[in-house]
């Protein structure tokens, strides 16, 4: 019973930040249509940001996650200028090539730079925890978590209520009637894909002080990200809301019954069994 | 439990995502093969392959650091002197983490610069496919992987300077009772927890086995994939099954997230580390204080020999680290043998390194002082020695004869 | 007379391939009249307002629009110097609201503190206040040709470009349409309609030009152009010979 309760609350505090980091994605596809493979190697990039910033200016990561979001958001959207803008009208496969080359670039650009070194930080709550009744609440993980559901009201509310925000919806609307009501569609683009890698780095920052960073952290996370997607629906950030908070409770739930091995195995059955039964995502599903 | 379908397609888009880049690597590193200088006509080409880049880079790192600081050393001291002044001349290749990369270059040193021996390739699954290659050429290959398998095929050119993965849980299991038992403390339930390719999967047969013979009780057995990001799974597993004691058998990064996650849960039952990850700088610093007192087994340790070993952190800035003692040894082991042999000529070299004990300079370096290849080519002087982080430093705390400090059994590692 | 000219489009081609679409079409629009642009179906009036607002590239010819020159402009730019379309098959935000479809062109053209009531406003006269809150896919054909009108309108241009607004409206709807073009133009909006119903445009236009086959064939008062003879002869279907001359 309390180890239930304790697997759900561990799912619910990690499925929060895989909510954030997978957002980022969804707001790329969602408003770009490009399915970005790269997108990943941004959490790399946030991370080692983070860590920098804790290396050199002695600033926590949770702080440090905001200058991961700035320096991402302006690199990225400096990369869809450059990269991602010529090929939005290409084929997909164009698209995938790209994305994949990036992928393969940032991966092995930080392993030039860095080299294959797992560095992590140190800080004050990294090894403090909550016991509420029986249930231990690690700070690391709900500091995390917290930032990741801050984060992501700031994201909704901006969203839904800035100019931007709505103009960026409309652009993935309707772009042509987006630029016929006056909205910079390219601008748009470019934004989107700031934010949205932006905000990716921006969860790896916050989950730095539990995790260790390296060049090829991202790969360890790029099939989880389109598991929480495509589980809350492809473009949907509310979805990634949903799907990221599903992924982590159904990881930790199935950590329970079954070795830690299978643990990515029986996420995959429930999202091949999602795709069976709601091919559109959870939250459309659960709407039509 | 058999893996499922879709287990193994997930994991099989990782691997070939890794070979992929590896591949990729391989290509971009195979015109560097270094050279250091012009070899003069009588100089000895030595092979080193190891990992430059990629996961295990660091680790490659430090091997060729310490068989560079060696074969400096022995050239400065005017070489092998049974070959006129030979001087070693290092060709070092990146192996990359693809046994068939790895395979490839040692491949090519042995035809195009005629090494005498190769040196490498740290990860088990790379010397492996080394030894294919340097077995059918008859060229010496001396390694410090763990796998029991290098020298139980029966190959006649595969010369292993530590203990056996087997040996290492073993000793790793054993030790640790016999420190608790000192301290006052019985052990009578305890849990294995293991990154799940050759190396943990090796290591935790041998615990698992110590603790059969031992009659106590593994209750908890559990294999972790290797990339793990979240250990909390694992550590609610951990305190919920009573256990008085945990082997974590992890690199890195795992190492890391295990502790720090056992600490957040306040967890503070000893923790016993399966070398790898725990007795490296990196550990210490990514933990800082919360490594303190973690103890590992390791198959050397640099208070062995610090008159030695001293001359690597004075050079390289950091403690000589476990694969560079046993880089070091085999280098001066290597050394020795041609000295000995008075020929570059394998078959001399073979015997050289079967017949003798080596235990002048470098070939000291490892546990027991020296290194005698039995038969098979495995080093059966060498033994595990358990090490504890005491402040900055790894401490040989068991078996007494090695010992150089007291274990903290009570500290919470 | 001392009309300005608002809009002056001369020698206006653009070619798809081997097609020319829009063939060397040259005229004025004056500030505040109401425009016809009628034709055959394929005879290029989608195209000739995809090319006045800068959806598609001229290949060649030039528009100017309060004097500025505007092709090769991009629709966002030209939407903002104050012309607009409405869309043949109607393109809105789907997934919005009503409101929240007009609000994104109003905050774009209006203080923000204006944006909302400037939206009520338009959709009040396009008769929808009443369904402000309804999902955009969910309405009806002609009433997402109204809130297409709305959000237009909201962008608060000097010239309204509308692309067969009035098609699947009942006789009703087509009053109402007909009383809100009368009071857009007494606002000083300067509009131009594309449409098939003939007796809508002619009682709602100053003035019309034919197109066929990508040529102005005709222009002149409703009246005039009822009776030219190239234009009874394109919309009696016989294939039409004349010389592009012929006006
Ligand atoms: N994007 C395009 N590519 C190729 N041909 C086009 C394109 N748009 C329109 N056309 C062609 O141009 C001609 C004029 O079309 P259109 O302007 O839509 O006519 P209308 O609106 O008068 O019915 C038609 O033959 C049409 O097929
Ligand atoms: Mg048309």
């Amino acid at each position: 019973m309390t180890q239930g309760l304790q697997a759900i609350v561990d799912g619910i505090l990690i499925g929060g930040v895989y909510a954030i980091v997978s957002s980022g994605l969804s707001l790329v596809f969602g408003i770009m249509g490009v399915v970005n493979f790269a997108h990943a190697e941004f959490l790399m990039v946030g991370m080692f940001v983070a860590y920098f910033a804790w290396a050199i200016l002695g600033l926590d990561p949770l702080i440090g996650s905001l200058i991961a979001l700035v320096v991402v958001f302006l690199a990225g959207a400096g990369l869809q200028r450059t990269l991602i803008r010529p090929i939005l009208k290409a084929p997909p496969v164009a698209q995938i090539f790209l994305t994949v080359g990036l992928m393969f670039t940032l991966e092995n650009g930080a392993l030039l730079l860095f080299g294959a070194d797992y560095r992590s930080v140190v800080t004050s709550y990294q090894t403090e925890s909550l016991h509420l009744g029986g249930i231990i609440v690690s700070m690391p993980y709900l500091f995390a978590f917290l930032m990741s559901v801050i984060s992501g009201g700031l994201l909704w509310a901006f969203m839904r209520y800035s100019r931007t925000g709505r103009a960026m919806r409309a652009t993935a609307q309707d772009p042509m009637a987006a630029k016929l009501v006056g909205i910079n569609t390219d601008r748009m683009h470019q934004i989107a894909f700031g934010l949205g890698v932006g905000l990716t780095a921006f969860g790896g920052a916050v989950i730095l002080p539990y995790l260790t960073v390296y060049p090829t952290v991202g790969s360890q996370y790029v099939v989880l990200m389109f598991t929480v997607v495509v589980l809350g629906g492809l473009g949907s950030v509310a979805g990634a809301v949903v799907g990221g908070l599903a992924v982590g409770v159904i990881q930790a739930l199935s950590a329970l019954v079954f070795p830690m091995q299978l643990q990515n195995l029986v996420l995959f059955v429930v999202f091949i069994a999602v795709l069976a039964l709601r091919p559109s995502g959870l939250l459309k599903g659960a709407s039509a | 439990m058999s893996k499922s379908a879709e287990d193994q397609r997930s994991s099989s888009l990782v691997v070939s995502r890794r070979t992929i880049l590896a591949g990729t690597g391989a290509a971009l590193a195979m015109p560097f093969i270094a050279r250091q200088g012009m070899a003069a006509a009588k100089d000895v080409n030595v092979g080193v392959v190891v990992p430059l880049s990629g996961a295990n880079a660091q680790f490659g790192i430090n091997s060729r650091n310490a068989i560079q600081l060696v074969a400096d050393e022995i050239n400065a001291a005017g070489g092998i002197k049974s070959l006129g002044g030979a001087k070693l001349n290092l060709i070092i290749a990146d192996s990359t983490s693809t046994p068939t990369t790895a395979a490839t270059v040692a491949q090519r040193m042995i035809s195009q610069n005629s090494v005498v021996a190769v040196l490498g390739a740290f990860a088990s699954s790379l010397t492996l496919a080394i030894s294919e290659v340097t077995e059918r050429r008859g060229i010496p290959l001396l390694t410090m992987s763990f796998s029991d398998v290098l020298t139980e095929r029966g190959f006649k050119n595969v010369f292993q300077v530590v203990s056996k993965g087997s040996t290492l849980g073993r000793a790793q299991f054993d030790y640790s009772v016999a420190l608790a038992k000192a301290s006052g403390e019985t052990i009578g339930k305890v849990a294995i927890m293991y990154e799940d390719t050759a190396y943990g999967t090796s290591q935790a047969e041998g615990l698992r086995q110590a603790a059969k013979a031992a009659g106590i009780a593994v209750v908890l057995d559990e294999a972790y994939p290797l990339g793990v990001t979240d250990a909390t799974p694992l550590i609610n597993k951990l305190r919920s099954s009573g256990a008085q004691l945990v082997f974590p058998v992890s690199y890195l990064n795992d190492s890391i997230l295990i502790v720090r996650t056992m600490r957040q849960q306040g967890l503070d039952i000893p923790t016993i580390g399966g070398a790898a990850g725990y007795v490296i700088p990196d550990f210490r610093k990514a933990l800082a204080d919360l490594g303190d007192g973690v103890l590992s087994i390791s198959p050397a340790n640099y208070d062995q020999a610090p008159e030695l070993t001293e001359r690597f952190r004075k050079r390289f800035g950091y403690f000589m680290v476990h694969e560079a003692i046993e880089h070091a040894a085999l280098t001066g082991v290597l050394a020795s043998a041609l000295e000995n042999a008075k020929s570059t000529a394998p078959d001399a070299l073979r015997a050289a390194l079967l017949g003798a004990t080596f235990d002048q300079g470098w070939a000291s370096v490892m546990t027991g002082g020296s290194v005698r290849f039995d038969e098979t080519g495995h080093n059966k002087n060498a033994y595990p020695v358990m090490v504890q982080w005491q402040k900055d430093e790894l401490v040989t705390v068991y078996p007494p004869e090695a010992a150089k400090g007291k274990a903290q059994w009570s500290k919470r590692g | 007379m001392s009309a300005e000219t608002i809009l002056q489009v001369r020698g206006l081609s653009r070619r798809f391939g081997g097609l020319t679409a829009v063939n060397d079409v040259s005229f004025d629009l004056t500030r505040g009249e109401v425009l016809g642009l009628i034709g055959p179906n394929g005879a290029g009036k989608t195209t000739m307002f995809n090319l006045l607002v800068g959806i598609h590239r001229p290949s060649s010819g030039s528009i100017r629009l309060k004097g500025t020159e505007t092709s090769g402009l991009k629709p966002n730019r030209i939407a903002k110097l104050g012309m607009t379309k409405t869309f043949q098959n109607v393109a809105l935000f789907q997934e919005s609201s009503v409101l929240d479809n007009v609000l994104t062109g109003a905050l774009l053209h209006h203080p923000v503190a204006q944006a909302r009531d400037a939206a009520h406003e338009m959709l009040r006269r396009v008769g929808l206040d009443h369904i402000a809150g309804k999902l955009a896919g969910d309405l009806s054909f002609p009433e997402r040709a109204r809130v297409e009108v709305a959000r237009a309108l909201c962008t608060r241009p000097d010239i309204l470009l509308l692309d067969e607004v009035m098609a699947a409206l009942n006789a009703v709807e087509m009053e109402e349409f007909l009383a809100l073009v009368r009071d857009l133009r007494k606002d000083g909006l300067t509009i131009v309609v594309v449409e098939h119903h003939m007796q809508a445009i002619m009682t709602m236009c100053d003035r019309i030009l034919v197109l066929n086959f990508g040529g102005l064939i005709a222009e002149g008062t409703p009246r005039e152009v009822a009776h030219h003879p190239a234009v009874v002869e394109a919309y009696l279907g016989k294939a039409y010979t004349g010389d592009h001359g012929a006006h």
